[in-house]
């Protein structure tokens, strides 16, 4: 697997290019890879995943030039 | 505890009340009732005690007889609570009122040796009451009426000559008593909502000085700090504090703009043109200059900012969509002037962006014209319009003295179909939350005791995205439904409703702030509350006597509402909510269909102890919950259905 997608979550300036390599083709992966190995958690289960401008699930299967989009469940007024 | 219980076996609690008669300028001090705080633990739940036993069913809220009381909880003060309580009859929607807010003010009533403040009569002339420890005194304020929040703040600190007295204020909105005028304190912590400015004007209070300092007793200090301690480490590590204490809650402009479900023009759209302008990053980044915490938070989500030669602190999400997208205004530097004003007239940010919101719609649909408008040109976005409003609305000054009505009263009052633009829950315009989409959230709104308000018990467990996991959603609601918003869902969400209402009412009884707890997706719960009440008063209660006493406080609450003519039809949705779809994005085509949600409505009834018909609580559930008092005169009233 080649490729590299891109990651923001909300507040971020800039999108995070990462490789798509084996073990983190899928989005669920990816996150926890992310939550490991990234000064920010992106790991947080009850936020709304946004791949290609679309709601997407956890288990969507990532390909190169992806952008996804990360916000967290802050809720309210 | 007892009733004689002497003061010095307080922990927590103060254990004392004062009692401030305007009318025959006299002070007394009286002590807390033991059996109160066991029955309705301090702050919000307290003081509607007082206001249902004080306020007769039907007193005009302007009239002397009518009550304010300003008031803390048992943990304003201590390392984890800032806020206090300002309840009243609202002059607003003729319910009940009730508002709190951070700041610095409630923990140096504490130090002083203060739980509430009743206010009752009315003064001849202006005054404000100055508290210092026990020397308590009803001062002239005649030099002070007319002023503002800041310049009342700043001139009683120099007049006093002590710079670190805490006051709580009203500006001019409150003196022309805008029926949305806010009590201000720490110059932008405002109890906002419903109104209660105008109460405290209408008694011609206008601020209330404390210097405190006998501090508050810990029942179980190490116990308590190793508590506080854990709700710390669980809140800083959670990945939630990555974006709050940063941004504050303007952050939430970002999301909403993008999942499509942010409040613009009165309601009508969902995004604007320019919305990048006035997102929290963008706050952040071009105006933030430091961050602001209120007394005793590790949240800090306040900030100072700065543009030009506008600055300030105190700059909310609801204040950024109410002189923002509410308004079709993306410029950020109007939206913080506005603020600005707001706040120094004393103005609930809410109300006020929304009154200036209906005026722009109706302007732009021709109900309104430049001849009602003092010439104003009310179109979408007009920088000017916006803050010749927020002037006019603070000293009811012609066009300003429709708009100073609020959204409801104000569309009546015009007329024609006027009354269809309008957007509310119990006649209170609602904060910056989109619920069509989103029923359960629906629900919370419209059970709202004090109308549309989403710190009353929004349904956080539903929404895209939540702050609950399926096994939580279960565990908690018994159904993972309760987590997806287009569902009218008769178990999970009644239940989460109920669950969430009963939360807010516990810190609001506490008088701890919401970002403090589970409110703000950190792992704070039912049972570490309670901890930390039991540790900081020696009163140790179950978490399900904790809910048993929120229970307590929401029928009683409902209680004083059904008083004031309440029933099943206040807590429908208005007429937009069911006829007005969302225009575009990914909730297009949404609306609320009665008959489902009536549904859900019934259920909520059920499971809460209300007759499904009228709303209003059941006798035989006040008196089981012990509410025997209420019980009797809605019964006297003849409020129950026979």
């Amino acid at each position: 697997m080649t490729g590299r997608v891109k990651i923001k979550q909300l507040g971020e300036k800039e999108f995070l290019e990462v490789p798509l390599v084996e073990g983190r083709e899928d989005l669920n992966n990816l996150l926890l890879w992310l939550s490991k190995n990234s000064p920010h958690n992106y790991f947080w289960e009850g936020s709304v995943i946004i791949v290609n401008r679309e709601v997407a699930s956890r288990n969507v299967h990532l390909k190169d030039g992806d952008e996804i989009l990360i916000f967290p469940p802050l809720e309210g007024g | 505890m007892s009733k004689k219980e002497k003061m010095d076996t307080w922990f927590g609690w103060a254990g004392r009340i004062l009692e401030v008669d305007l009318s025959r300028g006299k002070v007394i001090k009286t002590s807390l009732p033991g059996d109160w705080v066991k029955r309705f633990l301090g702050g919000r739940g307290i003081q509607m005690k007082i206001l249902f036993d004080r306020v007769k069913s039907g007193t005009d809220p302007f009239s002397p007889k009518n009550v304010l009381i300003l008031g803390t909880g048992p943990l304003t003060g201590t390392m984890v609570g800032s806020r206090c309580q300002a309840t009243s009859k609202s002059p607003l929607t003729g319910f009940l009122g009730d508002s709190n807010s951070g700041g610095h003010w409630g923990a140096e009533l504490k130090f002083a040796g203060y739980d509430h403040i009743v206010v009752s009569g009315k003064s001849k002339e202006p005054v404000y009451l100055f508290i210092d420890d026990d020397h308590v005194e009803i001062r002239k304020a005649g030099d002070l009426w007319g002023r503002n929040v800041w310049e009342t703040t700043e001139r009683l600190r120099e007049e006093i000559g002590d710079p670190e007295l805490q006051i709580l204020s009203i500006g001019e909105a409150g003196e022309n008593l805008v029926l949305y005028a806010a009590i201000m304190n720490s110059f932008t912590r405002a109890s906002g909502r419903t109104g209660m400015g105008a109460i405290m004007g209408s008694k011609r209070l206008k601020a209330v000085a404390v210097r405190g300092t006998r501090g508050i007793k810990i029942a179980k200090p190490k116990e308590f700090i190793d508590t506080v301690k854990k709700i710390y480490e669980k809140s800083v590590t959670n990945p939630m504090y990555q974006w709050y204490p940063k941004y504050g809650t303007p952050i939430l402009t970002d999301k909403k703009a993008y999942l499509g479900n942010l409040p613009v023009k009165n309601w009508s759209d969902i995004s604007i043109e320019g919305v990048e302008n006035v997102t929290g990053e963008s706050f952040v980044t071009h105006y933030v200059k430091k961050n602001r915490a209120c007394y005793g938070c590790f949240f800090h989500c306040d900030h100072f900012f700065q543009t030009g030669n506008i600055s300030g602190p105190g700059l909310e999400y609801e204040a950024v969509n109410a002189f923002g997208p509410r308004v079709g205004n993306t410029h950020f530097p109007t939206i913080l002037e506005a603020t600005n004003l707001a706040n120094q007239y004393g103005l609930d940010v809410v109300s006020t962006g929304g009154s200036i919101a209906l005026a722009m719609d109706l302007y732009e649909r021709g109900v309104i014209t430049e001849k009602d408008t003092d010439g104003l040109e009310m179109k979408w976005g007009n920088r000017e319009a916006i803050l010749q409003c927020i002037h006019k609305i603070a000293k009811r000054e012609g066009f300003g003295n429709l708009l100073a009505e609020g959204p409801y009263l104000m569309a009546q009052q015009i007329g024609g179909k006027a009354p269809s633009r309008v957007m509310h829950f119990k006649r209170l315009d609602p904060t910056a939350v989109e619920v069509r989409p989103f029923k359960g959230q629906a629900l919370s709104y419209a059970t709202s005791t004090r109308g549309a308000d989403h710190l009353r018990g929004l349904l956080k467990a539903e929404a895209i995205g939540h702050q609950v996991t399926m096994d939580q959603a279960i565990q908690l609601f018994g159904t993972p439904d309760v987590t997806d918003p287009a569902l009218y869902e008769t178990v999970g969400k009644p239940k989460g409703v109920y669950w969430y209402q009963k939360l807010s009412i516990l810190c609001d009884c506490l008088e701890i702030c919401k970002f403090n707890t589970f409110w703000a997706g950190y792992p704070v719960y039912f049972e570490d509350l309670g901890k930390l009440m039991s540790t900081a008063t020696g009163v140790e209660l179950s978490v399900d006597e904790l809910e048993r006493i929120t229970e307590r406080v929401l029928m009683l609450e409902k209680a004083i509402n059904a008083r004031e003519g309440y029933s099943r039809k206040d807590d429908l949705p208005c007429e937009r909510m069911v006829s007005e779809p969302i225009p575009r994005g990914p909730f297009k085509g949404e609306v609320l269909h009665l008959e489902d949600f009536e549904k859900m409505l019934d259920a909520y009834y059920k499971l809460s102890g209300c007759d499904v018909k009228t709303g209003i609580p059941k006798e035989e559930r006040l008196v089981a919950i012990d509410l025997p008092e209420v019980a009797k005169e809605l019964k006297a009233l003849g409020i129950f259905r026979k």
